[in-house]
């Protein structure tokens, strides 16, 4: 693949990563703001009953979820920053393995944030149950694996591209 | 680092400008002025053939070895 098919689809790419950046806290917004609308497909899969939610809890949800949201942005507002530099055709500078390393330190943070917004979730959804009805819940499950995965994959690719860096320099300072 | 680039020296004595220099031997005076500042890490074979052809000189006039030079390694 040329240099200029690399420009062309990084655009691209960068495009949709600070597009969806933006949209994400609107779609958040709009999905606690219309939860009780929804219709039965969009609502989580939890084991405790989240439909009619109040607002007050919806509102306290949407606090609570501001957390994954957060990481999420930070993750996608670094792969734009990515591509906009193989945008401009620097493919192994110091700048690249900041930002795979930044990428991979934002999957490995998405498993605590994921895991203390489903675990604030269940206690907003359930506080207001009678006694014995009440959850919390703490899971672990297939998901927060792969991202722990994906997230040591990333941060050793980033020393990778580190290795690639130096080489890439020692090249340019041969004549 | 302790090897001496002297390529400006040899410029002088042949009367020659980096220019004319980088042009006949294919590189970017950016690059010849790397080498000539001492910057560079490496010298290709193939530029330093060049060098000696277009300036009539040895490898060892154009790189020399002082020991009294800190290395940076």
């Amino acid at each position: 693949m040329g240099s200029h098919n690399i420009q062309r689809v990084s655009r691209r790419f960068r495009y949709l990563f600070r597009g969806m950046a933006i949209t994400a806290p609107l779609l958040t917004l709009a999905y606690w703001l219309c939860f009780n609308q929804l219709p039965e497909g969009f609502l989580p899969l939890q084991p405790y009953e989240m439909a009619g939610l109040s607002w007050s809890s919806a509102m306290l949800a949407l606090l609570a979820s501001l957390l994954p949201l957060g990481v999420a942005i930070f993750a996608l507002l670094t792969l734009s920053s990515l591509f906009l530099l193989y945008e401009k055709g620097v493919y192994f500078s110091m700048n690249n393995v900041a930002l795979f390393k930044r990428l991979g330190v934002a999957l490995l943070l998405w498993v605590p944030a994921s895991f203390l917004y489903n675990s604030l979730l269940s206690i907003i959804v359930t506080i207001g149950n009678p006694p014995g009805e009440r959850l919390l819940v703490a899971a672990f499950g297939y998901g927060e694996f792969a991202m722990l995965l994906m997230g040591g994959i990333v941060i050793l690719i980033s020393w990778i591209m580190n290795e690639g860096r130096k080489l890439e320099d020692e090249q340019a300072h041969t004549i | 680092m302790a090897i001496i680039v002297n390529l400006d020296v040899m410029l002088a004595r042949r009367k020659m400008r980096s220019n004319e220099l980088a042009q006949l031997i294919g590189i970017t005076e950016q690059n010849l002025s790397v080498l000539k500042t001492g910057k560079a890490r490496a010298i290709r074979f193939a530029t330093l053939n060049a060098i000696c052809h277009h300036l009539r000189c040895e490898p060892g006039d154009i790189l020399e070895y002082r020991d009294d030079v800190a290395s940076d390694e």
